[in-house]
């Protein structure tokens, strides 16, 4: 795939659709798949309804005519786009003509955009002088909930945005993160990259084990609904205990747990064989006994799993 | 309505209105994929009110693709003109980026079994995505078995897909014999592994299926008390101190092991008699560290 991606051998690229678009009548565009009762009901929906409404369609849907009824067309691209459409009332759409009829390819290459990235182009849209009410209208937000967003990063330090900025991070860990100083942030960050948990809850929680002189402002008292001092105290304590184990041995236990089964694998051998098993049992029958037990454990801790 | 048409323009005419970062991986197959089945839509663009630089159009949708066929080697990019203002413009690329539906990999399959119905084999279907034909045969096995987690983390290139099809098939045993084959022959390192075993464990734990709807949250969040706080800091503490004791109970347990087989070796008798039953050839890892002659 290398060589094709070298300039010096560049070939031309096909281009997969005719170069002029056709506006058909939406009766017309046969879905070829089904768009479930939830999705219709959905956020994404109403935003994508809205942002049609607010500045029409940003890309027009992919269709390719059907080989059995030239009047038809089966749509590769824009299901609930030309659902919204219809909702609209609209009768007919413009559409580009695919020049083959599979739907995979552009369903496979959509990447999501973590909530750092979003706040990014929002910041950088409103900078440049776009409204607030129009951006908010076409992503079906209240202005509040998008100045919400814009501020998002505010008060974040920029190790922790650097961290997160790739991460499906939800908006209110921004705001638990908020009340952290910088140093403390970038660590609750690691903390929630290492534990792959972005919730709000596991956040709070991190908050709550956060030591007074950490917090962004250190003079007052930190609060926590229905937490007393002393249990506030004892997470303190507990917590930092265990994020000093845990990134201590998360190197070290895959490794450990792999090179153990493979060790696992050998010794079955061993005491599989009758000779040996005989032998040991003879002269070392404690070592025996314990060899057939690691041998037949499945799991790292049998007292806790059975 | 006007129709729209399609013209090929020069990519160093085009200004980035709002760049945003992409994740490299998820770039090199877009690349790929507009290589091999070649560009499935055209990029937008507006042309230029202002002349303060040399750039005559804006780009409205299709960052990626124009970085895709720079890489290739291109110097113009097949693009729909159409007349906005800049303000337009940002709010369209906006609506593209932020208004996107997730798709959930089960869709694939859908996609995939639409162009079986049609009569297509395997082959033909792999040529038309741009993939090799053990690709559509084995991503299809793994969703017919409603293998969503494992075809998901394919996806995100955390398995290579002969492994997931292998954990698809084997039980929770084998499993991790699998994952130590890989380990051995250095396919999964590092950071990888450790998520690969994560992944296997929730797999093992809550199902083949994931249960996020991809319209996002749906219901009502419950308020966040004290009690349900310290509930959550609980779990996570109780999962983080199961796992440092697991990594604890394990590393002993190869200490054991090799202080036992050091000792064993040690007495001619039975190194004579692992020779004689050819046993004596150990895991590489085993003869390390017994030849180290030191503690773990």
């Amino acid at each position: 795939m290398s060589n094709r991606a070298d300039p010096a051998g560049s070939e031309t690229v096909l281009q997969a659709f005719n170069s002029d678009c056709v506006v058909l009548p939406i009766a017309s565009i046969l879905p070829v798949k089904a768009i479930e009762k939830t999705a219709k009901s959905s956020h994404k929906y109403r935003q994508i309804a809205a942002s049609i409404r607010e500045i029409g369609l940003v890309e027009p849907p992919v269709v390719i005519q059907d080989a059995r009824d030239t009047n038809l067309y089966l749509l590769l691209d824009g299901h609930l786009r030309i659902e919204a459409l219809r909702d609209l009332g609209q009768a007919e759409v413009e559409c580009l003509v695919a020049t083959d009829d599979e739907a995979f390819t552009y369903n496979k290459r959509i990447s999501r955009l973590s909530p750092v990235q979003e706040q990014r182009m929002i910041a950088k849209a409103i900078e440049r002088n776009v409204s607030k009410e129009k951006i908010a209208r076409a992503l079906d937000i209240n202005v509040r909930s998008l100045s919400r967003k814009v501020q998002l990063l505010d008060g974040i330090c920029g190790e922790a945005v650097g961290l997160l900025k790739d991460k499906i991070c939800p908006m209110a860990v921004f705001d638990v993160l908020r009340k952290m100083n910088p140093l403390r942030q970038v660590e609750a960050a690691e903390f929630l990259i290492n534990a792959n948990n972005f919730s709000v809850s596991y956040a709070s929680a991190i908050l709550a084990g956060t030591p007074q002189a950490q917090l962004a402002t250190a003079q007052t008292p930190k609060r926590l609904r229905g937490m007393t001092a002393e249990a506030i105290a004892r997470m303190e304590r507990e917590l930092s205990r265990l994020q000093e184990a845990i990134s201590s041995i998360q190197e070290s236990y895959g490794q450990d747990h792999l090179h153990l089964t493979l060790v696992k694998g050998y010794l079955r051998k061993l005491i599989a064989n009758d000779r040996v098993a005989r032998y040991l049992g003879q002269y070392q029958p404690e070592l025996l006994i314990e060899f057939q037990k690691i041998a037949e454990m499945t799991s790292t801790l049998p007292s806790e799993d059975a | 309505m006007s129709k729209k048409q399609v013209k090929t323009i020069s990519i160093d005419q085009i200004r980035f209105l709002n760049p945003r970062v992409r994740n490299r991986r998820n770039f090199q197959e877009i690349v790929q994929s507009i290589a091999k089945v070649g560009l499935k839509r055209p990029i937008t663009v507006s042309p230029r009110k202002t002349d303060a630089d040399s750039a005559s159009y804006d780009l409205v949708v299709g960052q990626g693709r124009i970085e895709a066929f720079i890489q290739l080697g291109q110097t113009e990019i097949p693009a729909i003109v159409i007349e906005a203002e800049e303000s337009d413009c940002l709010v369209m690329s906006l609506v593209e980026n932020c208004a996107r539906r997730q798709h959930r990999a089960i869709d694939l399959l859908e996609d995939i079994s639409t162009l079986r119905g049609r009569g297509y084999d395997d082959r033909e279907i792999a040529a038309k995505i741009g993939v090799g034909a053990d690709y559509v045969r084995m991503i299809s096995q793994l969703l017919e078995k409603g293998e969503e987690r494992l075809v998901t983390a394919v996806e995100a290139g955390l398995l290579p897909l002969n492994m997931a099809i292998e954990i698809a098939k084997s039980s929770d045993e084998d499993v991790q014999q699998a994952l130590t084959q890989a380990y051995t022959e250095k396919k999964l390192r590092g950071k990888k592994l450790v998520a690969v075993r994560r992944l296997i464990e929730r797999r093992r734990r809550s199902g083949k299926q994931m249960h996020d709807s991809r319209f996002g949250r749906q219901g009502s969040r419950r308020p966040l008390t004290g009690e349900s706080i310290i509930r959550v800091y609980r779990q996570e503490a109780d999962r983080q101190k199961l796992l440092v004791k697991k990594a604890e109970v394990t590393q002993s347990r190869l200490l054991f092991i090799v202080e036992a087989l050091r000792e064993l070796r040690d007495d001619e008798n039975f190194a004579n008699l692992l020779k004689a039953e050819s046993l004596d050839s150990m895991p590489a890892f085993l003869e390390q560290r017994i030849a180290a002659r030191v503690a773990i």
